[in-house]
């Protein structure tokens, strides 16, 4: 149950780091695009079509990062019943025993 | 693989520790007296059933950050550390904790206070002298507990007579404070990839940033006005019914370069709490200062346990 315990931490680990890490990709992205369109956009003749291509990819931008989100929750959530699947609830934990001295007590491996 | 996944594990809790106890990720790692790379359960049978000897005079030892107690092994006989050498020497029973470095020395602090407050009880002999020994990290965790023990009247307190610090950077860790300013630094450029690189060295843990200025104590202290250990108000000081001995090592003898570079983590004026100064807080009889020693070997090295057992052997510093 410790390992599975450990798996699910790992598992849960990545997912926040891509969730995080798209989400902080996603800022500089923006950022970063955002510079030409903000000069385009100060250019007469061309400001009002650089507006309508900009919300488009802004649009772009939101849905790619946010499917990258959604994908790793949907695969972290797919992983996690598959580990609940192998995880054998009768076995003991030995990291949770020896934090509560309530716990069924033998010895350390 | 066990203890190479237990050090790997160790670090990822110094790294985002506080993250990972926050999530409630099973990767965090529970406090606990480790013997032989298990947790020990506090109850009375189980510790019976693992200690063969158990001594009425128990040392408790507590590693740095981002470590196990794998830490206080010697490299060349990895079965010895100071509290194998003490148990053989002295007649001290070692107990070896392991925590989540990467939550705030706050947390870890009060609760290396419960616990040993739980090893009080589940012991198998009644605990004569209880001696705490904090590496670096440990050491402020020792404090902080301390600090906790007095502000509940814990009962374990009254048996520490002495404790140790060794490395600990009791005024804060000048490289935690230089990280913080270079990532302000990159934040406040008004770059998208500068902030992304202050982000990211943004992530490190609560336990680190405590480590710039040593924050050992929480919102609910009475003088929480006092933010930092080298404000000479701090409502920290070293406990006054122990006798604490601090332990430091240098890169090198040179004065100049040893004061300034101290054991290539910790200044010396941060090890051994300034005193050179007119205001020294301890006798320097209680300090020792060994050349030569980087921060890492501080943790396990002849030296330093031959100072350590010197202290430990001295029978009339028991009871001071």
């Amino acid at each position: 149950m410790k390992d599975v315990k450990r798996w699910k931490g790992l598992r849960a680990l990545i997912g926040d780091a891509v969730e995080h890490g798209a989400s902080a990709i996603e800022r500089v992205h923006v950022a970063t695009a955002s510079r030409p369109f903000t000069v385009m956009e100060q250019i007469p003749g061309i400001a009002e079509p650089v507006k309508g291509i900009r919300a488009v990819h802004d649009i772009i931008v939101t849905n790619t990062y946010g499917a990258v989100r959604l994908v790793n929750r949907a695969v972290g959530q797919a992983l996690d019943a598959a580990l609940d699947a192998v995880d054998d609830p009768t076995a003991p934990d030995e990291s949770e025993a020896a934090s509560d001295p309530d716990k069924s007590s033998t010895d350390p491996a | 693989m066990g203890k190479k996944l237990d050090e790997a594990l160790a670090v990822l809790n110094g790294l985002v520790g506080d993250h990972l106890a926050r999530t409630g990720n099973g990767l965090a790692t529970e406090m606990a007296f480790y013997r032989a790379g298990a947790a020990l359960k506090l109850k009375r049978d189980a510790l019976q059933r693992v200690m063969t000897n158990p001594q009425a005079r128990v040392i408790v030892l507590v590693h740095g950050v981002m470590c196990t107690e794998a830490i206080w092994s010697f490299p060349d006989q990895p079965e010895q550390d100071y509290g194998s050498l003490l148990e053989r020497d002295l007649g001290f029973t070692p107990l070896y904790v392991r925590y989540n470095s990467g939550a705030s020395i706050v947390e870890n602090g009060a609760h290396l206070a419960r616990l040993l407050e739980g090893l009080l009880s589940a012991y198998p002999v009644p605990i004569e002298e209880l001696v705490l020994a904090g590496y670096s990290m440990g050491g402020l965790l020792v404090r902080r507990a301390c600090r906790v023990a007095e502000l509940e009247q814990l009962s374990w307190l009254k048996l520490v007579k002495r404790a140790f610090y060794v490395g600990t950077p009791h005024l804060g860790a000048p490289a935690e404070r230089m990280g913080r300013a270079v990532s302000a630094l990159l934040r406040a450029i008004d770059d998208p990839y500068t902030r992304l690189i202050s982000e990211l060295s943004d992530l490190r843990s609560q336990g680190i940033r405590d480590l710039g200025e040593a924050h050992l104590h929480d919102e609910s202290d009475e003088a929480r006005l006092v933010r930092s250990l080298r404000e000479p108000q701090h409502p920290l000081p070293l406990l006054p019914s122990i006798k604490h001995h601090l332990i430091a090592g240098t890169l090198t003898a040179h004065d100049a370069i040893a004061w300034l570079l101290g054991d290539s983590l910790v200044p010396l004026t941060s090890a051994t709490w300034r005193t050179r100064e007119p205001n020294a807080v301890l006798p320097i009889e209680q300090i020792k200062v060994l050349n030569g020693l980087n921060h890492i070997v501080l943790a396990h090295h002849d030296d330093v346990y031959a100072q350590l057992r010197s202290w430990l052997d001295d029978q009339q510093e028991i009871g001071t």
